[in-house]
């Protein structure tokens, strides 16, 4: 009985043990728990780097722009991708647009959405700023760095890093698929082409007083769109014609009094429009694409959006900007049409000096864009942003613009909407007692924007 | 004697566990705290280098403010002033007027802005490699079940706060 009872006893302590053994070399079973859906979160993040990316695009030389609304589109919507598996509302468009090597998320796995978004968007901003500013590159870092600190105090080392890791990934995927687009990749490094001889002849765009610049992207609209295609054009312009009382003259006309009256210290108003809007000056301010997503901070703010929203919003928002910026470019350049300080100095009497109120460098000087009036740039990326607008918040919500607030250099006062639509109309309307664009400009910009904005809003975002 | 055997296999058995266990869990939080330092060093060294940049822009600033003609308009001024950047600084008309030496200037912090672009990428490359080192042996650590996973990770979280001046 000893005899057999001995092998058991040793037997039984073997398995004992093993069972200690294997125990202490299992990894441990990941509980998956009920993680938080970018819903639970504020719009924290995305708020802070897309605050960040509005001063990189203002302080990076060679941001004009389209390149600029393009750089948003890639950034933000890499930030839409990095969170879109733990949306419920929202769909991927990876597969939409064939993007390859793209990571998904693991579903039984838990992720820190707030960390995969600052990786993600950390990892854009580097890559599509790589000549930002010292200072403005540390400020990327230091986003990140802050952020980190904070979320590492409340979360498994393995969901932090598996989300680090995730954000990372996702967002080099994208950012290597946009460099597939030949036009548009590194063009902050070649505004103009060396190669690019304007048409001339009468009623075409030269290179226009004070500054004479080479003609800023005359191949912008080579670049990749999300959602504008061909089919995205304006209406032939008003034949050139310099008789009096003719439609164009008209116009050109309508431009001049009011840019002579403002200079008298009349047309108050026009003269806070034209300055409000204007977001031409390098250095002065953001961009006039960039400008649409210091309009979407404030709603982020104002609207209290989570972060699954904001991020939406953000995307659809660079992806209208960048195809308004691509499919405008890609008019001026079919049209080639004049500047009014080109038609007012040749045409009417007594202004072979006028020149318009946009950009005073102190010294007398005002400028006039380096490229094609026609359609109006300004009036293409308003109207297809506040078409994204519309979807979110409606047709008859407007709001206070306060992203001048403060500057003493122009009259960047509040001005106050009704409606989101008016605020491209005005914005619109500004370049005329600007002295940069006819009324034909801004109409056709409009409508252009309008119908592209529509577009990026029937792509399918929502499942 | 057969009983003191399989007592003393059990303990034998147990000891090595354990061992084991506390053998493994110093080395890697010796090797985790090292590649913390590392990473603070460098975090410290991206600090140093935002500095040299602010101070190199501050200079050129003073000197801007010095050689830019009293009758340019104050807020161009301020404008051109607080730009901090070599291609927008020469954007602006007055620049050629400026003296050779602060045109220098300029130019030379321009060219010392880009070589700092250069190394903050570098090291910020360095950072998040040996961040992913971290990464990989927290991983280990915590497939190994060893009991001092959460207070390695805590020890390594509060260098992580560690600031360069409490270095």
């Amino acid at each position: 009985m000893k005899l057999l009872l001995r092998p058991i006893r040793l037997g039984y302590l073997w398995l004992v043990v093993g069972i200690l053994t294997w125990n202490s070399c299992q990894r441990d079973e990941t509980v998956i728990p009920d993680q938080p859906s970018p819903t639970a979160y504020t719009a924290a993040v995305p708020l802070a780097y897309h605050e960040l990316f509005l001063n990189l695009e203002r302080f990076t030389p060679g941001y004009r722009p389209p390149v600029s609304a393009r750089a948003s589109a890639y950034v933000s919507w890499i930030g839409y991708e990095a969170i879109v598996a733990g949306t419920s509302g929202y769909q991927s468009l990876v597969d939409y647009y064939n993007v390859p090597n793209v990571p998904t998320a693991d579903p039984d796995l838990e992720y820190h959405w707030p960390t995969v978004l600052t990786e993600a968007y950390t990892t854009a901003l580097e890559y599509f700023f790589p000549t930002a500013p010292a200072e403005h590159l540390f400020s990327i870092y230091q986003t990140r760095t802050d952020f980190f600190l904070d979320f590492k105090q409340d979360l498994p080392q393995e969901v932090f890093s598996r989300s680090s890791a995730f954000g990372r990934e996702l967002a080099t995927a994208i950012c290597a698929w946009s460099a597939t687009d030949e036009a548009g990749h590194e063009a902050y490094l070649r505004n103009s082409d060396p190669t690019y001889q304007p048409p001339g002849g009468p009623g075409r765009w030269q290179p226009t007083y004070p500054d004479f610049s080479q003609a800023l992207l005359p191949r912008w609209g080579d670049v990749r769109t999300f959602a504008a295609d061909e089919s995205d054009i304006v209406a032939d312009p008003l034949p050139y014609d310099e008789t009096p009382g003719t439609e164009l003259y008209l116009q050109a006309e309508e431009v001049m009094e009011k840019v002579n009256e403002i200079k008298t210290g009349g047309l108050e108003e026009d003269f806070w429009i034209a300055q409000f809007w204007s977001d031409d000056c390098p250095i002065l301010t953001f961009t006039p694409s960039g400008r649409w997503y210091a309009v979407a901070n404030q709603l982020v703010v104002r609207h209290n959006m989570r972060m699954d929203e904001a991020v939406a919003l953000y995307a659809r928002m660079g992806m209208a900007l960048n195809d308004a910026g691509v499919r405008a470019w890609h008019e001026k350049y079919r049209f080639n049409y004049l500047r009014p300080i080109d038609y007012i100095r040749a045409v009417m009497p007594d202004q072979q000096a006028w020149n318009t109120v946009m950009c005073p460098d102190g010294s007398g000087n005002y400028f006039t864009p380096n490229f094609p009036a026609y359609p109006s740039g300004h009036a293409t990326f308003s109207a297809a942003a506040i078409k994204v607008l519309e979807a979110y918040f409606g047709a008859n919500t407007g709001m206070i613009d306060r992203c001048h607030e403060g500057r003493s250099e122009f009259n960047g006062a509040p001005r106050q909407f009704q409606t989101f639509r008016q605020m491209a109309e005005e914005n619109a309307y500004s370049r005329i007692p600007l002295g940069v664009h006819f009324q034909m400009d801004s109409d056709e910009g409009l409508l252009l924007g309008y119908g592209i904005g529509d577009k990026i809003n029937q792509l399918p975002w929502e499942r | 004697m057969g009983k003191v055997n399989v007592w003393l296999l059990w303990f034998v058995v147990l000891g090595l566990g354990s061992s084991c266990s506390q053998s493994s869990d110093i080395a890697s939080q010796h090797v985790l705290f090292s590649i913390a330092h590392q990473r603070i060093a460098l975090q410290c060294q991206l600090d140093s280098l935002h500095r040299v940049a602010r101070q190199t822009w501050d200079n050129v600033a003073d000197s801007l403010q010095q050689q830019l003609p009293v009758s340019m308009p104050v807020d161009e001024r301020y404008n051109m002033i607080h730009v901090r950047n070599e291609a927008l600084i020469k954007m602006f008309m007055v620049y050629d007027s400026l003296p050779e030496t602060t045109q220098f200037m300029v130019e030379a912090a321009g060219e010392k802005d880009s070589l700092l672009n250069v190394s903050m990428r570098g090291i910020q490359k360095e950072v998040m490699e040996l961040e992913k080192k971290i990464d990989s042996v927290l991983h280990q650590v915590r497939l190994q079940k060893t009991a001092q996973f959460e207070s390695i990770y805590q020890a390594l979280r509060a260098i992580e706060q560690q600031s360069c001046s409490s270095k």
